[in-house]
């Protein structure tokens, strides 16, 4: 099932399916490409970014943004 | 005998991720040798160094600018390719490049090193911060990757100078290499770019023309002769499938190395202890209060702490003005030092502590990882007036002084940002205005001394509120919503470097005191020349009759509508020469009080007394008092500010603009003011 990253909860790793809009290739160059697993470490409160987890490398994005990014659960 | 040139000095550039260490590393390869400023006519930071090679031999070192890919979204990044491939008239072409790999994060660097690599000037590979990747588990396999990449990779640990040694030979030794051509990009992508170059204002980079390809022509920063062009060379072919083309293969290509050469174990205890932090510094409660108290102990610092340091600056610059009536004897050139010289550099030079102190934490924030969290905090609540997380830190420093606080924009990557943070600053309420309001509410405000503090906290709040609503504006002054590119790593918490710190303090620090001694001492001289000339034979009234005064009174048809006449005119001028307080102090020579800057008893109660000449009535009106009080929350009576944002902006334009705005805003505020309170019967 497909969903959006901002309405991911905190602590689940999902694997990214595609990135709409001018954010795709920031993100690839990050190795954030479709087929990559991130961790939604936390949010930050008052509608603040979104913190990822990937490999250990943590990135902030804001919850606008997160809302571009396709996302599936990845299998345990 | 013929004696043999000496050899060109050859050029090295420190190309990296933000995060990596790089600012550390330059500053251990070329230490105090170094030199700061702006690229020309625009807001990017050029850091230049020499340094010492083994064999004797000395290169110059270019710290470029902080970037992810060579395909430039930013100002920043659009400098650092074009000073790679050697592009500006400014600064010589490169004949090497350092990347500096964060070796905790190896995959994300190498992209930028195999965008660098396929320019083809020679590479060299440092591998930094590798004590913390080895306490975390991750071997890499430094000969493994030297292979895959084709460039010699050397470890380093910058932040105690391990592996320079080994660096500055490999810097040596490429430094000789000869330049390679570039790898082309794939087809159809290099046939589309040779296509298109033609059509391109200026010399843009495969990279940069590639880049438009992916992101398509309706993208934003796109030259608008080419959008056209773009779209009929695109054709067919979709955003997504280009960007796998070249993006997706150098990722593809990047993992089959990390396979190679990358060993992790496991646990991994120290990423746990960033974690367990981040669970506290960001939490909904305690993560707002930690933020605020930390704040607090910046604000108490700057405003407190720096009150001992700037105490003996003004007492030593009074022992130096003893020192030269003494030696001198009373006359033109005593006068011209006491009064011109040291009270004027003094008043600016006074506010050296407050700058230092911020920089210092600002240092300490930055370099412990804390800055990265404030800056998710914050940023919400910054987005409400279209900036970010980032400006907040400058904005409160401005509080104590906008010289420091226009500096410290520095850390917001977002070049219009910046510039709109820049704008604002100086509407905070910095501490030299403290003096000019504590005078005109113990002349106007006749109250309860709680009264009088909650006209004084009202100033606070409207200098605030007015630097986030012209924020506001400014960010939606523009036709296409200003969008900030906001991807913030989050680097582990660590202790901070006090070299790093210290010698950026240092910088700054030089910075401000040369303008202190260049720029701002050439005013005081002149302005020194405007309050004594010409001689008046009555010395009570030697400022009246001064050029100054005459100033004073030229511009006092501008003040009338605000209730004021040219005593004020004078304290105005002779404050935005030199600082605003110093308003005090010339209002205390204009009602001939001695000593009014430290004890303000006497001045207050001769401006009291004084009545309007034509109507007899008292002329410090609670209308006139608030009126004057408005003119100082918006008006940028400080030209150390307007210097330094030219200096930050790189252009004049921003900076007049904003002195234009500024007392624009300032007259008009104050006469909207001056005319309701006259009308709610405030004005006799």
């Amino acid at each position: 099932m497909t969903e959006t990253l901002d309405r991911t909860p905190a602590g689940a790793r999902v694997v990214i399916d595609g990135v709409d809009g001018p954010l795709g290739t920031r993100l690839a160059e990050l190795g954030l490409l479709p087929g990559a697993e991130v961790e939604v470490v936390q949010a930050i409160p008052l509608g603040g970014p979104i913190v990822l987890d990937r490999e250990g490398f943590l990135l902030a994005i804001r919850r606008d943004d997160a809302r571009s990014i396709r996302v599936r659960g990845s299998k345990p | 005998m013929t004696v043999a040139a000496p050899p060109a000095l050859r050029t090295v550039a420190l190309v990296g991720n933000p995060n990596t260490g790089k600012s550390t590393l330059f500053n251990r390869l070329s230490g105090l040798r170094q030199r700061v400023g702006n690229y020309p006519g625009v807001t990017v930071e050029r850091r230049v160094g020499r340094a010492h090679l083994a064999d004797g031999e000395e290169v110059r070192v270019i710290d470029l600018p902080g970037m992810r890919s060579l395909a430039p979204r930013s100002p920043d990044e659009r400098i650092a390719v074009d000073v790679l491939l050697g592009r500006r008239a400014d600064t010589p072409a490169p004949d090497a490049a350092v990347v500096i790999l964060n070796a905790l994060h190896l995959e994300i660097g190498l992209y930028l090193l195999l965008e660098v690599r396929e320019l083809g000037v020679p590479v060299v590979a440092c591998l930094n911060i590798s004590d913390e990747a080895e306490r975390a588990g991750i071997t890499i396999d430094r000969e493994a990757l030297s292979r895959e990449m084709g460039v010699p990779v050397v470890r380093t640990v910058a932040t105690r100078g391990e592996g320079m040694d080994e660096l500055k030979a490999e810097i040596a030794r490429a430094t000789l290499l000869p330049r390679v051509p570039p790898v082309p990009l794939p087809e159809p992508l290099h046939g589309m770019c040779d296509r298109l170059r033609g059509a391109w204002p200026g010399t843009p980079g495969d990279a940069e023309i590639a880049d438009a390809l992916i992101e398509g022509p309706e993208a934003d920063g796109i030259p608008d002769g080419v959008r056209e062009a773009l779209r009929k060379e695109r054709g067919i072919e979709t955003g997504g499938r280009l960007r796998d083309l070249v993006v997706g293969a150098r990722r593809r290509r990047i993992a089959e190395i990390c396979g190679l050469a990358i060993r992790r174990a496991p646990p991994d205890p120290r990423r746990d202890w960033t974690r367990r932090l981040d669970r506290t510094f960001t939490h909904p409660v305690a993560g707002y209060a930690i933020f605020l108290a930390v704040m607090a102990l910046v604000f108490v610092a700057m405003f407190w702490l720096a009150q001992f340091p700037m105490d003996w600056i003004k007492s030593g610059i009074a022992a130096l003005q003893r020192g030269v009536v003494a030696g001198f004897g009373p006359g033109d050139l005593s006068s011209l030092l006491s009064d011109g010289v040291l009270e004027g550099v003094g008043a600016v030079v006074v506010f050296l502590p407050q700058i230092a102190l911020l920089f210092i934490f600002l240092g300490i924030l930055e370099d412990t990882g804390y800055l990265s969290r404030a800056v998710l905090l914050l940023d919400r609540p910054m987005a409400a007036a279209g900036l970010s997380g980032r400006g907040f830190v400058p904005l409160l420093g401005s509080m104590a002084c906008a010289v420091p606080g226009v500096m410290g924009t520095r850390v917001i990557p977002d070049v219009r940002e910046r510039l709109v943070t820049i704008f604002v600053a100086p509407l905070m309420t910095c501490s030299a205005r403290l003096p000019v309001y504590s005078c005109l509410i113990g002349v106007v405000i006749l109250a309860a001394p709680w009264v009088q503090a909650l006209v004084l906290l009202g100033l606070y709040v409207l200098g605030a509120g007015s630097a986030f609503t012209l924020a506001w504006v400014l960010r939606r002054a523009r036709r296409r919503p200003a969008r900030t590119d906001f991807l913030v790593e989050l680097p582990p918490y660590r202790w901070p470097t006090w070299r790093t710190t210290g010698i950026q303090l240092w910088q700054r620090v030089r910075a401000f005191l040369r303008r202190a001694g260049t720029v701002i001492l050439g005013i005081m001289v002149l302005l020194w020349f405007l309050e004594h000339h010409p001689r008046s034979a009555d010395p009570a009234r030697q400022l009246e009759e001064s050029y100054a005064g005459r100033a004073g009174k030229i511009v006092e048809p501008a003040l009338k509508p605000l209730g004021h006449n040219w005593k004020t005119g004078i304290g105005i001028l002779t404050a935005f020469f030199s600082a605003r307080e110093v308003y005090v102090g010339t209002m205390g020579t204009v009602y001939g009080v001695e000593g009014a800057a430290d004890d303000p008893t006497e001045l207050k109660a001769r401006m009291q007394a004084e009545r309007d000449p034509a109507t007899g009535r008292p002329h410090w009106t609670l209308a006139a008092g608030l009126s004057l009080m408005i003119f100082f929350v918006y008006a940028m009576l400080c030209s150390s500010t307007v210097v330094t944002v030219f200096r930050e902006s790189g252009s004049w334009r921003w900076a007049l603009l904003q002195l234009g705005v500024m007392t624009g805003l300032a007259w008009v505020a104050a006469f909207a003011v001056y005319r309701a309170a006259s009308a709610a019967g405030w004005g006799a």
